[in-house]
C-alpha cells in the first residue's frame, strides 16, 4: 500500500499515528471499572501536571486517576512498542516470519522466575523474592544461556541460538508448571496464572521510568542499524558481502531485543502476539524496509496494546483480564484477515 | 606481492572435520584480468571462493586483497573493494527492486546518511547494465529465477567496486542467461572479474585466465590454450575432446566419457 | 403358655434391636453435586469419619465428635485453645490441601464431609465415594446464597446424622442469641462500609456474595464487593479506592502469604493511602475459618461489630 510512497505522504502518515495514539492514551485514562467524568479526569491530569489545588475532587477519583490509570496506559504503550520493536528485530535476526520477541526463551525464563516469587515466596538463604526482580533473573539467565550456546569464537550462530531458546523454553515452562501444580492454594495459582498471561494491574509511577527508558535505548540502537537490519533480512551472506559487519551487528541487536524482552516480561508477564503480529501487519501497509517500519509499527504497537489493556479493564469489571488474553483474541483475527486480504507474500 | 595483484590467495588450507578440502591453494589475480576457475564438481572451486569473500575462514594461510589481509580489513572497507555474486537463498520478506539493488550501496554510505540523487543514478544505471530497466517499484519475489539473479548482479555493480567475484550464480538458469551474464562481465574492461565456470567453451570465450582445479589442488593455471589441453581434460574431467580454434577462440568439441 | 411366652420374648427382644435403631440417625437429605442431583441416606451412625475442611473439622470438634474423626486434612488455621488438646490427638492425613486418594482410602472411613470443592469430580466426587462405601455430607453453606442460616442447617444436619440432636440444638441457639445480641447492639445505625481482603498485590482478592458478606451485615457493616455473583472473586484496586471503605477485614489462613505481609501492603501502598479504613488504621484480622461456617462465625460477627461500631459496645 503505502510501499513505494513519498517521504512526505510517510511524514503524514506517522503524524496520524501520533496523533491517534495520544487520543488512545486520553481514552483510556478515562475508562476503568470506575466510571469518572471526563471533564474531571482533564482536570486531575492538568492540576496534578501543573501544581494546581485539586482539593475540589474526591482524593479516591485524584488516586485513581494520577496513581493507578495514568502510569498504566504509559506503560502499556512502552510495552506495546518495546515488543513490537523486538519482535522485528528477532523476526530480522532470524530471517524467518514466524519469529517472535520469545524465540529465544527469554519469556519462559522471566516467567519461571515470577513464578518462583508468586507460588514460593521465600528460598533458603535468599529470603524473600521480589517478584520483577526474580523474574529478570530468570530471563537474565535464560540470556546467558543462549548466548553461550548458540555463539562460537564470538560469532552467533543464529540457528543454534534459536534451537537453544527452543529446549530453555520447554524446559522453563515445564518447570513453571510442576511450581504450579505443587501449589495447593488454589487463590495463589490464579495470581500466578494471571501474570503469566500478561497483565498491567500493578503497574505505577514506579514502572514508567523503566518503561520508557529501556524503550527509548532500544529505539536509540535500533534506528541507526536500518540498512542493516534491511540486510540481514535479505540474507546474512548478501549483507556481509555488501559491507555489514554481520558478527558486531547481530550481537548489538540480539542484546538489544534480549533486554527489551527481559525488563518488560519482567514488569507485566509474557503478553503475546503484539510482537509477532503487528509488525506483519505494518510490513503488508509500509513495506519490509526497516526504516519506514520500526517507526510504523512501534506507533501501531503501542496504540494496539494500550486498547486491549483498555477492553481488559471494563470487560468484566470489576475483574481485570489478563491483557495477553485479549491481544491473542483480537490479534488473530486482524492476522488472518491481512493474510487474506493484502498481496503481502512470504515467499512464492 | 605485486603492484597490481588485486587478489592474492597464499597456501590455503581448508579443512572440514576430517576432511581437507584445499590443500596449499595458492594463486593471485592481477587488475582487469578476467579469470575463471573451473574443475569438476567437488574440486574446490567454490570453497576457494568463500575462504576469499569470508563466508568461510581457512584453516591456514592468507587472502590479500589490494595488498592487505582481508581479515584485518574492516567490513565497508572489503566490500568497497570487492563484490560478490552468488547463489542465493530466497528471501522471505518482500523488498522492491530498488530497495534490493540499493543495498549494494551500503558500503558507500556513513551511518546516517540518508540515500541521496548518486545512489538514485547509479542504481538505475545498474539495473540498465543487466537490462532491467525501469523495474525499480516492482517486488523482488515477483521476478523469475533469471531476472532474481540479474538483480543480484547489479547489486553487485552498485557497490562500484572494482573487483567482482562470481560463485556459480548461473547455474540453474539456461543457456541464454549463463551467455548474457558472460557478456556483461565481459564488457567491464576497468573491472577484475573472478568466476568459477562450469562450462569449458564459457571460461574459453570469456576469461584471460583459467585456474584448473582438481580435489582442491590446483592442476594448472594459465591461458585457455595452456590449460584446457585434450590430455587434461581426459584425465580431469574422465572426457574425451577435440579441440579447435575458430575465429580466435577455443572451441571444445565433447566426445564422449572416458575412464 | 410357654410357647407364648418364647413369643413375646423373640418379640421383645426384636423390639430391643429395633428401637434404639429407630433412635439413632435416620436423615435423608437432598443434594446437588457436580450437576446431579443426589438423595442422600445417612442410615446409620459414621464411625470413621474423615474431614477435609478446617470448618467441618472445628463443626465435629463442637459436636463432641472428635473420637469419631480417622482423619483429616486441608486446615486454614489454628483450632481454638479449647480444642487443641483433643486435635492434637487426632490423625492428619494432608496438611493444607487434599489428599492422595491412597491415604484416603487408608483411613477406611465411611464418611467424609469437606468443601464442595472436596467432592469435584477433580477430587473425590460421588461415585468415588459410592464404591468405597463413604457416605458423603456437603455442607449447606457451601451452596449459594449462604447465610448465617446455612450455618445453623448444618450443625442442624451433622446432629441428626450422628444422632446428637441436643448437642447441636445447644449450638445453634446459643449461637442465635449472641448474633441476637449484636444485631440489638447496632440497631438503627448505619451500615460501615467493608472491604474483605484476602490477598493479591497487583489485584485484590476478595469475598463477594456468601457467608462473609451475611456476616458483615449482620455485624453493622456492607461489604463494598457484595453485588458479584461469584463468592470470592478477583477485583480492581480502582473500585476498591472508589468504595472508600471505612473498614478493612483481612484474612488469614496458612496457605497464603504470612499476614504481616499483607498488613505490610496494605498500609505502605502509595495507591491505597487515602482509603479511610487505612488512614485511620481500621484494619481487623479474621481468620479463614471464621467466615466458612462454624461456631467461631459467631465470634467473628462480635469482633467485626466492635470494630465496625465500637461506640455501640
Amino acid at each position: 500500500m503505502l510501499r513505494n510512497s513519498k517521504k512526505g505522504v510517510m511524514t503524514g502518515v506517522y503524524a496520524a499515528l501520533v496523533v491517534l495514539l495520544i487520543l488512545t492514551l486520553v481514552f483510556a485514562v478515562n475508562f476503568g471499572s470506575v466510571d469518572i467524568y471526563y471533564k474531571d479526569v482533564f482536570q486531575i491530569v492538568y492540576g496534578k501536571i501543573f501544581n494546581k489545588d485539586l482539593s475540589a475532587y474526591k482524593s479516591s477519583q485524584i488516586n485513581i486517576i494520577w496513581a493507578l490509570r495514568l502510569p498504566k496506559v504509559i506503560v502499556a504503550a512502552c510495552t506495546g512498542a518495546g515488543l513490537v520493536l523486538t519482535g522485528i528485530l528477532m523476526q530480522a535476526i532470524t530471517k524467518n516470519p514466524l519469529a517472535d520477541p520469545y524465540v529465544l526463551g527469554i519469556s519462559s525464563g522471566a516467567s519461571a522466575g515470577a513464578v518462583v516469587s508468586l507460588l514460593i515466596g521465600t528460598l533458603p538463604v535468599i529470603g524473600r523474592v521480589p517478584l520483577a526482580e526474580s523474574s529478570f533473573a530468570g530471563a537474565l539467565l535464560t540470556a546467558v544461556i543462549v548466548f553461550v550456546f548458540g555463539s562460537k569464537n564470538g560469532k552467533i550462530n543464529t540457528t543454534k541460538m534459536i534451537l537453544v531458546g527452543m529446549a530453555l523454553s520447554s524446559f522453563f515452562s515445564a518447570l513453571t508448571n510442576i511450581i504450579i501444580f505443587l501449589t495447593p492454594d488454589s487463590r495463589r495459582v490464579q495470581t500466578a496464572t494471571f501474570w503469566l498471561s500478561g497483565s498491567f494491574a500493578g503497574t505505577d509511577w514506579g514502572d514508567v521510568p523503566l518503561a520508557v527508558g529501556v524503550l527509548v535505548v532500544g529505539l536509540v540502537l535500533t534506528l541507526p542499524l536500518t540498512r542493516e537490519l534491511d540486510a540481514l533480512l535479505i540474507g546474512e551472506d548478501i549483507a556481509r558481502n555488501t559491507g555489514v559487519n554481520t558478527v558486531r551487528v547481530k550481537w548489538i541487536l540480539i542484546l538489544t531485543s534480549t533486554l527489551l524482552t527481559a525488563i518488560l516480561v519482567s514488569m507485566s508477564g509474557a503478553i503475546g502476539f503484539v510482537g509477532f503480529v503487528i509488525p506483519h501487519i505494518s510490513r503488508s501497509i509500509v513495506g519490509a524496509a526497516h526504516k519506514r517500519l520500526i517507526w510504523f509499527s512501534v506507533l501501531l504497537g503501542a496504540i494496539f496494546v494500550v486498547w486491549a489493556d483498555l477492553f481488559a479493564r471494563i470487560m468484566f469489571s470489576p475483574q481485570e483480564l489478563p491483557v495477553g488474553v485479549i491481544t491473542s483474541l483480537c490479534g488473530t483475527p486482524a492476522f488472518l484477515w491481512m493474510l487474506r486480504k493484502s498481496r503481502y507474500s512470504f515467499s512464492k | 606481492m605485486k603492484e597490481n595483484e588485486v587478489i592474492r590467495v597464499e597456501d590455503l588450507d581448508f579443512t572440514i572435520e576430517t576432511s581437507k578440502i584445499l590443500s596449499q591453494v595458492s594463486l593471485s589475480v592481477s587488475k582487469n584480468e578476467f579469470v575463471g576457475l573451473i574443475g569438476p564438481n567437488g574440486s574446490g572451486k567454490s570453497t576457494i571462493l568463500k575462504n576469499i569473500y569470508r563466508q568461510y575462514s581457512p584453516s591456514s594461510g592468507a587472502v590479500y586483497l589490494n595488498g592487505k589481509d582481508i581479515y584485518r580489513m574492516k567490513s565497508k572497507e572489503v566490500a568497497q573493494q570487492m563484490a560478490v555474486v552468488a547463489q542465493e537463498n530466497q528471501p522471505d520478506f518482500d523488498f522492491s527492486v530498488r530497495e534490493m539493488v540499493m543495498m549494494g550501496r551500503y558500503s558507500r554510505k556513513k551511518m546516517f546518511e540518508q540515500d541521496d540523487e548518486r545512489d538514485l543514478e547509479i542504481t538505475e544505471k545498474a539495473l540498465s547494465m543487466v537490462g532491467m530497466q525501469g523495474t525499480e517499484e516492482r517486488s523482488f519475489l515477483s521476478l523469475s529465477g533469471g531476472e532474481k539473479q540479474r538483480i543480484y548482479l547489479a547489486m553487485a555493480f552498485a557497490q562500484e567496486s572494482s573487483l567482482i567475484i562470481l560463485d556459480e550464480p548461473t547455474n540453474h538458469l539456461d543457456i541464454g542467461y549463463q551467455l548474457y551474464i558472460m557478456e556483461i562481465m565481459r564488457q567491464f574492461e576497468d573491472k577484475t572479474i573472478f568466476t568459477s565456470v562450469h562450462d569449458m567453451n564459457l571460461a574459453a570465450r570469456y576469461c584471460d585466465r583459467v585456474i584448473l582445479l582438481q580435489k582442491g589442488k590446483i592442476i594448472a593455471n594459465g591461458t585457455p590454450e595452456e590449460v584446457l589441453t585434450v590430455e587434461r581434460i581426459r584425465s580431469v574431467f574422465h572426457v574425451n575432446t577435440e579441440i579447435e580454434k575458430k575465429n580466435g577462440v577455443l572451441n571444445i568439441t565433447y566426445l564422449g566419457w572416458t575412464k | 403358655m410357654k410357647r407364648q411366652w418364647k413369643k413375646v420374648t423373640a418379640l421383645g427382644l426384636a423390639m430391643a434391636c429395633v428401637l434404639p435403631m429407630a433412635a439413632s440417625a435416620e436423615t435423608t437429605i437432598h443434594t446437588e453435586l457436580n450437576g446431579t442431583e443426589y438423595d442422600i441416606e445417612y442410615t446409620k451412625v459414621p464411625e470413621r469419619v474423615v474431614t477435609l475442611a478446617n470448618f467441618t473439622t472445628e463443626m465435629l470438634l463442637e459436636l463432641g465428635l472428635s473420637d469419631k474423626i480417622v482423619g483429616y486434612g486441608y486446615m486454614d488455621n489454628e483450632v481454638p485453645e479449647e480444642y487443641a488438646e483433643e486435635f492434637s490427638k487426632l490423625n492428619c492425613i494432608s496438611e493444607t490441601s487434599n489428599p492422595s486418594k491412597e491415604d484416603l482410602l487408608a483411613t477406611e472411613p465411611d464418611f467424609m464431609t469437606g468443601w464442595y470443592s472436596t467432592f469435584s469430580e477433580k477430587n473425590f466426587p460421588y461415585d468415588f465415594c459410592e464404591e468405597n462405601g463413604i457416605t458423603p455430607y456437603i455442607p449447606r453453606v457451601e451452596y449459594a446464597p449462604a447465610t448465617i442460616e446455612s450455618v445453623y442447617e448444618d450443625f442442624t444436619n451433622l446432629g441428626a446424622i450422628f444422632g446428637v440432636e441436643d448437642k447441636a440444638d445447644e449450638i445453634v441457639t446459643d449461637m442465635k442469641n449472641r448474633i441476637e445480641a449484636v444485631q440489638k447492639a447496632v440497631e438503627g445505625k448505619d451500615p460501615v462500609s467493608v472491604f474483605v481482603y484476602d490477598s493479591g498485590e497487583d489485584a485484590p482478592f476478595t469475598a463477594s456474595a456468601g457467608l462473609p458478606t451475611n456476616m458483615i451485615e449482620l455485624a453493622g457493616g456492607k461489604n463494598v464487593f457484595a453485588d458479584t455473583e461469584k463468592n470470592w472473586t478477583s477485583a480492581a484496586w480502582e473500585d476498591v479506592i472508589a468504595a472508600e471503605p471505612e473498614c478493612i477485614v483481612v484474612m488469614d489462613y496458612l496457605a497464603s502469604d504470612p499476614i504481616d505481609q499483607k498488613l505490610e501492603f496494605l498500609k505502605n501502598s502509595d495507591i491505597l493511602a487515602d482509603v479511610p479504613a487505612i488512614k485511620n488504621d481500621n484494619i481487623i484480622v479474621i481468620d479463614l475459618t471464621d467466615v466458612t461456617g462454624c461456631y467461631r462465625s459467631v465470634d467473628a460477627i462480635e469482633t467485626m461489630a466492635k470494630a465496625f461500631h465500637p461506640d455501640c459496645f
